[in-house]
């Protein structure tokens, strides 16, 4: 029982050029996310803006808040806060996106 | 004083237990910061789909160059920090010190460089109630989009702010050496936290910068 535990230390220290190489990764994105913002793509500006910002914030919570390494326990909570958000979202855009569909009495 | 902080306390089998309660209650807190952003983010989402040219006008009065520059400081800001831990973990200091010191020095830069944009704000009269003085057929609904705009980002300020004084007392607790291999709990914390800033940052970004730029 005590094994499968993260040690006391925490998990496995990461070396430092896969740090290196998340942080140009995410510079790379960034340039990505603001080049592709002038290029007229429609709604696809829209989805490529919030495709790049979900990449980012994957590899932050991935590799710099270790929770490839840490306790499966911490990623479940981790992905449950992101989940009630979508939840949010998605219901409000389904009531305000569908308003004046369907048979007016 | 610092053996005191690193022993286990009498509810713990081990250390190892202790550590993950207090990452599992830091990741609970931080997924409570993940929905009061969310809940700004959603607003942001109903009136955007209400009055897209409004946010349109209003995304491309912000500062692009500014926005990008404080985004790739906070990314930076986020690697030093992660490496800082990473230097704790492994028997390190000095470097440790120095990384949280720098982390806390990019969470200050992104405060004045977003300070200038208010000021510039200002002067062109962006700021709804304070200073607003906008024309034409879009003046009005822009100011659901400004008024989102510095609610969120002076939210996200705050954040950083106390995340900058957070990373401060790190370091000086790191320098006095409270820290070991073993226990380094709450710069793992801290960094965590300063981690999450920054990831609302990530979505801050295009949402306000970014629309309407094509």
């Amino acid at each position: 029982m005590k094994n499968s535990h993260t040690p006391a230390s925490g998990p496995r220290p990461p070396s430092l050029s896969s740090h290196l190489k998340v942080f140009i990764a995410l510079l790379v994105l960034l340039l990505a996310s603001v080049g592709t913002a002038y290029i007229p793509m429609g709604p696809f500006n829209l989805a490529s803006n919030i495709g790049i910002a979900v990449a980012k914030a994957l590899l932050v919570l991935v590799f710099f808040m270790r929770l490839k390494t840490d306790s499966p326990l911490l990623r479940i909570v981790a992905s449950i806060g992101f989940a009630w958000v979508l939840v949010l979202i998605g219901l409000s855009l389904t009531d305000i996106l569908t308003r004046g569909i369907g048979p007016v009495s | 004083m610092s053996y005191r902080a690193a022993s286990v306390q009498e509810q713990f089998d081990d250390a190892s237990q202790q550590r993950e309660a207090s990452m599992l209650g830091m990741w609970a807190f931080l997924a409570t910061e993940v929905l009061f952003f969310g809940v700004l983010i959603a607003a942001y989402t109903l009136c955007r789909v209400r009055f897209p040219e409004a946010f349109a006008a209003g995304s491309r009065r912000t500062d692009v160059v500014l926005g990008t520059l404080e985004t790739a400081v906070l990314l930076a800001s986020s690697c030093t920090v992660a490496l800082a831990v990473r230097d704790l973990q492994l028997g390190g200091r000095r470097a440790a010190m120095w990384l949280l010191v720098a982390t806390a020095a990019l969470g200050a830069t992104f405060l004045c460089i977003h300070g200038f944009e208010y000021v510039t704000e200002y002067r062109e009269g962006l700021i709804p109630i304070l200073h607003y003085a906008q024309d034409g057929p879009e003046a009005i609904p822009m100011q659901l989009f400004f008024f989102l705009y510095y609610v969120t980002t002076l939210f996200h300020g705050l954040h950083v702010t106390i995340g900058v004084v957070l990373l401060l007392v790190m370091a000086w607790r790191t320098r006095r050496g409270d820290f070991r291999p073993r226990y380094h709990t709450p710069v793992e914390l801290s960094a965590l936290y300063w981690h999450l800033v920054d990831i609302v940052w990530i979505f801050v970004f295009p949402l306000m910068y970014l629309v309407g730029r094509a």
